[in-house]
């Protein structure tokens, strides 16, 4: 009872959409490919479903290779990011048609009907038509469609990205209970983080065509295989072992989320507020290090001060290169901040690289007027990271909401292990 | 293996409709065109000035009959697509009726009105069946066109004619261009309308053949006409295709909500309803016409329907050539619906894939509505006694004839309908477990099958009143009602003329209830005529 893929590639002409992906899905386990848009996941899994042909690798059930099965035949469910429900039926005919295609009696259909409506939390609603539900129901009544006839395996495509915020976040959680208590084998493609970890018993993450990671949620999520990933997965810092070392007392190359830093008036690192954006639950700072109580060089590498100018001199280079790039928010309005805020890849997940560019954007201005940044080892390895999220010398840091500091406070902070990913 | 399968069963569909053009459309005409040849009559006939000022005047009252139909279609298109006033139901219906009213009817019905003929009626006759295909392929594309975009032009300064100038008018191109060329084709082709009420007079390339062909024996003559004809027609044909692709490529379109009208679009309004009442008077002629003989008003008109006219004009009475025409009609129906949604189907399922053969497909389907009738009965005639059992004498000729005419309307009504079918939600019922044959019976034909009715009862409507071809090949002892009534015009004698028109009020009457009932029927967005 396991799907396995072994070296998957789907090309559309000379393009590769997937390249030589291998992943098994295990009897009940939820796994959820996750990736930024257009990575090649909604196309891994329309490969799975049979509604693309792999030009390469095998798609196999059991160990039975299914080239040779057509799509009704798979016997997998899929759900569509915009629920694609009949419009010439109702909700209890849209959830019985995979009833009726394995020609169950009408009494147990409808029985079978009732009870998966009851499950997604849509009793009562079968002589509704579908065309006058929510954006919600119509998912949740997809869901009901899929879960019907008790597919081997279950495909959900982008399931709640269609939906606004709020109810994305309840419906996850519904969702995931739902997977849970039918007992279904899935695979969930999405590029919400969230979403992916709220769902899934293992992570699959994906990025040009290639899966490069697996792991369960928590091991992703705390150490990234790269740095790629580590964007990805909203690190919007990366920072070498020596800094790290110095910074978090991690002797590894670290990423850092936004909420690695927070403040603290007990913490042992001080800083000058740049920039605020207020968020939905706390407030996302811009910051520039100014010096370090802790760390094994004694506040060496993080003192503030002119040594490391000469040595800086590449470092804001590089940054400036990419202030190049994105050439937008240096004027420090709350626009450019919010997208600093957002970082690598951010809660929302979009536009992630845009936002992390104009974080390097507007370091890279304030490092190369030489305004005094932070330690050199730090500004170096930031700039060595290549494409820093976050420029050189300047971090992101979260403070609570009440009485938040403004740009140009001096404020303490202090390290949050669980913002900080070990790379690699 | 698994992308050969439904290439294979593509390919394997196609052929139905491609057997069917092949035997009953592309042999023929091929036949035809090889006799011309054969015989040699096609360049003594090219260098015939005659032939010449034959096409001149094709051309011109075409072109003519396209520019009236346009300035005539354009203001009710507007009333249908973006105004919101009382009656604009009765419009939609209204403008549909004289689209399928049998050519010979409109024909009669402006004799009615001028009794000598001319070259006036003519224009104006084609015109009139043409307003509807240029009210509805425009105002289908107006009632989708942004209306934002025509107020940012007003925000920025521009009058509101200006507005419509500069704005609405390009975006309307492509319908507009589309529209024109169908019509041109259709008045270029125009047979029954020009035959009435030109006579031996003023005939067109179309009535020509047939003379050639019936009066004159001249086949070879008749054979390099539609030669002419045809290439001629070719070339309107990709220069309408063309414009069709733009607009199905077009910009994101929304559906606009209708207003009332305000200011200066009270005169457009205006004059829809003008164009509507021009277009309701020779309807109202020929039924004033059936009721009023020499002595007042008498319905011996009616009554003759039981007889065979005057001295026995007719083989059969009047009430046997609408029985005739009933069953003929019910045959063609049945094989165009047939051969139009399998066509449908196939067009929509190799688009998928994404073929060149699809588009010539798409092509070669309209072909048939562009080809002289008179030119495809004719090639019957001499082709189809080579089929088993010699088809010239089968009761199925004619019906075939008819669903040749019938199946390019039906599939430009079925094929937008399926291709707005969103390709996920057949996925999303072949995953539920449904096989491509039950994807299509649980979600296409479900989605299709307002336009399907519709799209029967336009076919069912439009074969009834065929005329080119069923002249030719209808059995003198099996005539339908519009071959009734030309020879019933063709023959002197009160009573025979009386009998000719009653028989298109007839005919009139049961176009005009099946139009009702197809509109009760539309879907808002469905199809292109």
């Amino acid at each position: 009872m396991s799907l396995e893929l072994n070296g998957i590639s789907v090309r559309y002409g000379a393009v590769a959409a997937v390249s030589e992906v291998g992943l098994t899905v295990g009897d009940g386990e939820v796994v959820a490919l996750l990736g930024p848009s257009g990575c090649g996941k909604s196309t891994l899994l329309r490969a799975v479903a049979g509604l693309e042909v792999p030009s390469a690798g095998v798609v196999s059930w059991d160990g039975v290779d299914l080239a040779g099965t057509p799509v009704h035949r798979r016997g997998f469910g899929l759900v569509f990011q915009d629920g694609q429900l009949f419009p010439h039926r109702d909700v209890a005919g849209n959830v019985a048609f995979g009833l009726r295609m394995q020609r169950v009696e009408r009494e147990a259909r409808r029985k079978r009907v009732d009870e998966l409506l009851e499950l997604v939390g849509l009793g009562g609603y079968q002589r509704r038509k579908v065309t006058e539900l929510s954006g919600g129901e119509q998912q949740r009544v997809a869901l009901a469609r899929a879960l019907a006839p008790r597919p081997r395996l279950l495909l959900l495509d982008e399931p709640l990205s269609a939906l606004d915020r709020a109810l994305r976040e309840s419906l996850a959680v519904d969702l995931a209970r739902v997977l849970r208590e039918a007992g279904a084998t899935a695979l969930v493609v999405t590029h919400d983080h969230d979403e992916a970890f709220t769902l899934a018993d293992r992570v699959a993450v994906m990025s040009a065509g290639r899966i490069r990671q697996v792991g369960p949620p928590a091991q992703v999520w705390r150490s990234p295989v790269d740095v790629e990933v580590a964007r990805f997965l909203g690190c919007g810092k990366v920072l070498g072992a020596e800094a790290a070392q110095r910074l978090v007392g991690v002797s590894a190359r670290v990423g850092l989320r936004a909420t690695a830093l927070r403040v603290d008036p007990d913490g042992p690192l001080e800083a000058e507020v740049l920039e605020r954006v207020h968020r939905r639950d706390h407030v996302r700072l811009l910051v520039r290090l100014l010096r370090s109580d802790a760390g094994s060089g004694g506040g060496a590498g993080v003192d503030a001060g002119g040594a490391g100018v000469g040595a800086r001199g590449e470092a804001s280079a590089g940054a400036a290169s990419d202030a190049a790039d994105s050439a937008g928010p240096v004027g420090g309005e709350v626009g450019a901040v919010a997208d600093v805020g957002r970082g690598g890849a951010g809660s929302a997940g979009t536009k992630a690289g845009a936002g992390g560019r104009g974080g390097g954007a507007e370091a890279g201005a304030g490092a190369g007027a030489g305004a005094g940044a932070g330690a050199g080892g730090v500004a170096s390895s930031g700039a060595g990271a290549g494409a820093g999220g976050v420029g050189a010398g300047e971090f992101e840091a979260v403070a609570p909401v009440a009485a938040p500091p403004g740009p140009g406070d001096r404020v303490r902070l202090a390290v949050d292990p669980d913002g900080v990913a070990v790379i690699g | 293996m698994a992308l050969a399968g439904p290439r294979l069963t593509w390919s394997l569909a196609a052929l139905l409709p491609l057997v069917f053009l092949g035997v009953f459309f592309a042999w023929p005409v091929a036949a035809i065109v090889a006799l011309g040849l054969g015989e040699g009559g096609v360049w003594p006939a090219l260098g015939d000035p005659g032939t010449w000022s034959l096409v001149g005047f094709t051309l011109g009252q075409a072109a003519a009959a396209t520019v009236l139909a346009l300035v005539a279609g354009l203001p009710v298109a507007f009333l249908l697509a973006r105004c919101r006033v009382r009656g604009t139901g009765l419009v939609r219906a209204a403008v549909m009726v004289p689209f399928v009213l049998p050519t010979v009817v409109v024909g009669l019905a402006f004799r009615a009105l001028w009794p000598d003929g001319g070259v006036l009626p003519i224009v104006l006759a084609n015109a009139f069946f043409n307003v509807a295909v240029v009210a509805r392929t425009v105002g289908g594309l107006w009632a989708k066109v942004d209306r934002r975009a025509e107020d940012a032009a007003r925000a920025l300064g521009a009058s509101r004619l200006r507005a419509f100038t500069s704005v609405v008018l390009p975006a309307l191109g492509p319908a507009i261009g589309s529209a024109a060329s169908v019509v041109f084709l259709f008045c270029a082709t125009s047979f029954g309308v020009v035959l009435v009420l030109g006579g031996a007079r003023y005939r067109t390339l179309e009535t020509e053949i047939y003379l050639r062909t019936v009066e004159l024996f001249d086949l070879s003559g008749a054979a390099a006409l539609s030669l002419l004809q045809f290439a001629a027609v070719l070339a309107v044909l990709l220069v309408g295709g063309a414009a069709r692709r733009r607009r199905e490529k077009a910009l994101p379109l929304r559906v606009e909500v209708r207003r009332r009208p305000v200011g200066g679009e009270w005169g457009v309004v205006a004059a829809a309803w003008l164009v509507i009442g021009a277009l309701l008077v020779p309807v109202v002629g020929l039924v004033v016409r059936s009721l009023s003989t020499q002595d007042g008003w008498s319905l011996a008109g009616y009554r003759a329907l039981a007889g065979t006219g005057d001295r026995g004009t007719l083989a059969v009475t009047g009430w046997q050539a609408a029985a005739q025409s009933l069953r003929t009609a019910t045959d063609a129906t049945v094989v165009a619906l047939v051969v139009g949604v399998v066509s449908a189907v196939v067009l929509v399922g190799l688009r998928r894939h994404g073929s060149w053969f699809a588009e010539t497909l798409d092509t070669a389907l309209m072909l048939p509505l562009g080809v002289s009738a008179v030119t495809v009965g004719f090639g019957y005639l001499i082709t189809m006694d080579a089929l088993p059992g010699d088809f010239r004498t089968s009761p199925l000729l004619v019906p075939l004839a008819q669903a040749l005419v019938v199946t390019p309307l039906i599939v430009r009504i079925v094929l937008p309908v399926l291709r707005a079918v969103d390709e996920r939600l057949r996925q999303a019922a072949a995953t539920l477990g449904a096989s491509p044959w039950r994807v299509w019976r649980e979600v296409d034909l479900p989605l299709a099958s307002r336009s399907l009715v519709a799209a029967a009862g336009f076919g069912f409507v439009v074969a009834l009143g065929e005329f080119g071809a069923t002249s030719f090949l209808a059995r003198p002892d099996a005539p339908t009602l519009p071959v009734v009534i030309a020879r019933l015009m063709s023959r002197p004698g009160e009573l025979n003329s009386q009998l000719a028109y009653a028989a298109c009020a007839l005919l009139m009457v049961v176009t005009t209830a099946a139009v009702l009932l197809i509109e009760r029927l539309r879907v808002p967005s469905g199809g292109e005529f």
